[in-house]
C-alpha cells in the first residue's frame, strides 16, 4: 500500500478548504452584487415611471434623472423600453428611445459586446438592434471580424440592414451562407425594397440556402410582379431551385401559364409533376382534364391522390369518349 | 279656444300630472345618463293653439310627452333620449309639415341634464328662450347653466407587464372628460380583479384587459364579468397580440365591446378610450 505522508493530506484537505472558502466568499459577493443592482434598478423605476411616460409621450424631454447611473439603473431603463417597444408604435416614441439609448447607453453595449460571455454579447446585440443604437454600427462591424457564433453573425446581419441598407448586400454576400435557412427568410422580409431587389438581382452568387429562402418568400409575399423572375428559375439546373420556383408560382394563386405547365407535368422530376396536379385545378375543366389524363396514371401515388377531386368529371369524360367511339 | 289641461284626453297632460311625469323622465336622464329636451312652442293668435297641440301630439314618437303649459297660445313637449339637435330636426319637419309652415311658430329648447332643474325652473327658462327668439331663428336653444353632474368611472387595467400598466393607468389618467372623474386600478392578473371587490359597485366601469393574463386570463375575467349582476355598467376594451378573424370575432361574442392589437398608438388607445367614456352618455 502506497503511504501518503500525514502532511501532504493535512495539506490536500487545507487547500480544498480554501478553495472552498473562496468560492462561497465569491458565490456570496456576486449574489449580494446582483441584489444591489436590482435594489438599484426598482429604485429607479420607482422615482422614474411617470417621468419616462412623460417624455417618451413627448409631453417632456428627457431630464438629467433618467440618465442612468450604473449597470443596475441602465438595466431598468433598458425595461422601459423593452416594454414600450413590445406595446406600443409609433415613430416619434422610437426615435426618443433611439436618442437617448445613443446618448447614455452606447458605452454599456459597447463594454458588453467585448464581454467574453456569449449571452452578454448576444443581449447587447438584440437591444442594440431594437433600440436603434447606430453609434455602436463600427464596433458591431468589428465583432463581426471575429470569429462569432451563428446566432450573433444573424443579429449583426440584422443590426447592419437596419442601420447602413445601402451596400448591404454588397457587403454581405459571402457571409449569407452562415446562417439557417429561416433566419435568411427573416432578414429578407426585413429588407427595404431596393436591397430586396438587388439581393434577387444577384441570386447566382448567394449559397443555395439564401437562395432557396428567397425564393420561398416571393411565393409567401404572392407579388405577380415577381412572376418572370420566378419563370426563369424553371430552366436551371438546380433541381431544388426549380421546385421551389414552381411552389412559389403556384402559391401566387393564378392560371400558370400554358409553357410552365408543359414543362411541370411532363417533368422527370415527381415533385415537380405534383405542384402541376395542383396547378391544374385553377384551369377550365376542358383543359385541366387534358392534363389530368397525362397524370392520371402516374408512378407517384401523391401525384395521384392530388388529382382525386377532379375524379368525377374525369370519369365523364371517359364515358364521352367511349360515347363517341 | 284656449287648451287647458285634459283638452285632448289621454294625450296632452297639464297641470300637476305634467310636472309628476317630468320628474319621472328626469330620474331616467340621471339614471340612464341619456338627455331629455323640453321644448315650448308659441303659436301667434291664440286661436291656432289647439290646432297646434293636436299635430304634436299626431307628429311625436310614443315615448314623448305633450302638455299644456297653461297659458294662451303655448304648447309644450317632453322629448325623452333627446338633445338640443334632434329636438332642433323634429322641429324643423313638424313646421314643414304644418298648414302655415315656420309662420308665426316660435320655439325654444332646453336641455335638461341635471337633477336640480325643476320643472317650474325649466319652464320659466323656456319662455325666456321664446322672448328671445327672432323671426329669422325662430327657434332658440336655452342654456339652464346646470350641466351634467360629475360622476365617477372606475377604471381597471390588467396587464402582466408592470411598466405597461403603468403607462396605461397614466395615459387614462391624463385623459379630460367633461363630468368625469375617473378611478384608476391596476392589476397584474384577472384573479386579482375579481376578488378585489373593485368590481363590486353601481359605477360605470371600464375594464381594460390583456387577453393573456396569469392565473385567470383575459377571456375568463371576461365571462366573469358578463356573468355578474348589472353587467351593463362594465365597457370591456380586450388587447391582444393576435389578430386572426376568428379571434376578434371571439372576443366580441364574448362581451368585449372593443379590441386592440398590440403594440398600438398610445394616442389611438386613448383616443379609443375617451370616445368609450364619452359614448357612456347619449
Amino acid at each position: 500500500m502506497t503511504g501518503l505522508p500525514i502532511g501532504w493530506v493535512l495539506g490536500g484537505v487545507v487547500f480544498l478548504l480554501l478553495l472552498l472558502a473562496v468560492l462561497t466568499a465569491y458565490l456570496f459577493i456576486a449574489r449580494a452584487a446582483e441584489e444591489k443592482r436590482g435594489r438599484r434598478a426598482a429604485a429607479y423605476l420607482e422615482r422614474n415611471t411617470a417621468a419616462w411616460f412623460r417624455h417618451l409621450r413627448g409631453l417632456e424631454p428627457a431630464g438629467e434623472e433618467l440618465i442612468p447611473k450604473d449597470r443596475g439603473e441602465a438595466a431598468a431603463v433598458e425595461e422601459v423600453f423593452r416594454s414600450y417597444l413590445n406595446n406600443v408604435t409609433g415613430e416619434a416614441i422610437r426615435e426618443r428611445i433611439r436618442v437617448f439609448s445613443n446618448r447614455h447607453l452606447s458605452s454599456y453595449y459597447r463594454k458588453k459586446l467585448s464581454s467574453r460571455n456569449w449571452s452578454d454579447r448576444m443581449n447587447a446585440l438584440y437591444r442594440i438592434h431594437d433600440f436603434g443604437v447606430d453609434s455602436l454600427a463600427e464596433d458591431c462591424r468589428a465583432l463581426g471580424n471575429r470569429e462569432v457564433s451563428r446566432d450573433e453573425q444573424f443579429q449583426l446581419l440584422l443590426i447592419d440592414l437596419a442601420f447602413r441598407p445601402d451596400g448591404f448586400v454588397e457587403r454581405n454576400i459571402h457571409r449569407n451562407g452562415q446562417i439557417s435557412e429561416v433566419e435568411n427568410k427573416e432578414l429578407l422580409f426585413r429588407m427595404p425594397e431596393d436591397v430586396f431587389h438587388e439581393t434577387a438581382r444577384r441570386l447566382d452568387e448567394l449559397a443555395n440556402d439564401t437562395k432557396y429562402a428567397l425564393i420561398d418568400v416571393l411565393g409567401m409575399k404572392q407579388d405577380i410582379y415577381w412572376l418572370p423572375f420566378l419563370e426563369k428559375q424553371l430552366d436551371s439546373n438546380d433541381q431544388e431551385l426549380r421546385i421551389r420556383a414552381l411552389r412559389a408560382i403556384d402559391a401566387l394563386g393564378i392560371r400558370t401559364p400554358d409553357p410552365i405547365l408543359d414543362q411541370a407535368v411532363f417533368s422527370p422530376v415527381w415533385q415537380e409533376r405534383f405542384i402541376a396536379s395542383r396547378m391544374i385545378r385553377r384551369l377550365p375543366e376542358k383543359k385541366a382534364l387534358q392534363y389530368a389524363e397525362v397524370l392520371a396514371g402516374d408512378e407517384s401515388w401523391l401525384v395521384r391522390e392530388e388529382l382525386r377531386g377532379l375524379g368525377p368529371a374525369l370519369e365523364r369524360r371517359r364515358l364521352e369518349k367511349e360515347a363517341v367511339r | 279656444m284656449d287648451l287647458q289641461a285634459g283638452s285632448v284626453p289621454g294625450k296632452v297632460l297639464g297641470g300637476t300630472e305634467v310636472g309628476y311625469v317630468y320628474e319621472l323622465l328626469k330620474a331616467n336622464v340621471v339614471r340612464g345618463r341619456r338627455t331629455m329636451s323640453l321644448v315650448l312652442i308659441r303659436v301667434d293668435g291664440g286661436q291656432q293653439n289647439d290646432r297646434l297641440c293636436v299635430r304634436l301630439v299626431q307628429s311625436v314618437r310614443r315615448t314623448d310627452v305633450v302638455f299644456a303649459p297653461g297659458r294662451e297660445g303655448e304648447c309644450g313637449l317632453l322629448l325623452p333620449q333627446s338633445g338640443k339637435e334632434e329636438a332642433s330636426a323634429f322641429l324643423r319637419r313638424f313646421a314643414g309639415e304644418y298648414d302655415g309652415g315656420t309662420a308665426g311658430i316660435r320655439a325654444a329648447v332646453l336641455e335638461i341634464r341635471h337633477p336640480d332643474l325643476s320643472f317650474e325652473q325649466a319652464l320659466e327658462l323656456g319662455r325666456t328662450g321664446l322672448v328671445q327668439t327672432e323671426e329669422s331663428e325662430w327657434i332658440r336653444f336655452v342654456d339652464s347653466g346646470l350641466g351634467r353632474p360629475a360622476e365617477t368611472v372606475k377604471v381597471s387595467v390588467l396587464d402582466p407587464d408592470p411598466l405597461f400598466r403603468e403607462a396605461l393607468s397614466m395615459s387614462i389618467g391624463s385623459l379630460h372628460v367633461p363630468s368625469v372623474t375617473l378611478e384608476v386600478r391596476t392589476f397584474g392578473d384577472g384573479l386579482e380583479l375579481l376578488e378585489s371587490g373593485w368590481t363590486a359597485s353601481w359605477h360605470p366601469h371600464l375594464v381594460i384587459l390583456n387577453d393573456v393574463l396569469p392565473k385567470q386570463n383575459g377571456l375568463d375575467v371576461l365571462h366573469a364579468l358578463r356573468k355578474m349582476p348589472n353587467e351593463q355598467k362594465f365597457t370591456v376594451l380586450m388587447m391582444t397580440r393576435r389578430n386572426s378573424e376568428e379571434d376578434m370575432i371571439y372576443a366580441y361574442e364574448s362581451g368585449a365591446d372593443e379590441y386592440l392589437i398590440k403594440p398600438f398608438p398610445l394616442r389611438l388607445f386613448e383616443a379609443q378610450v375617451g370616445r368609450l367614456l364619452a359614448r357612456l352618455w347619449s
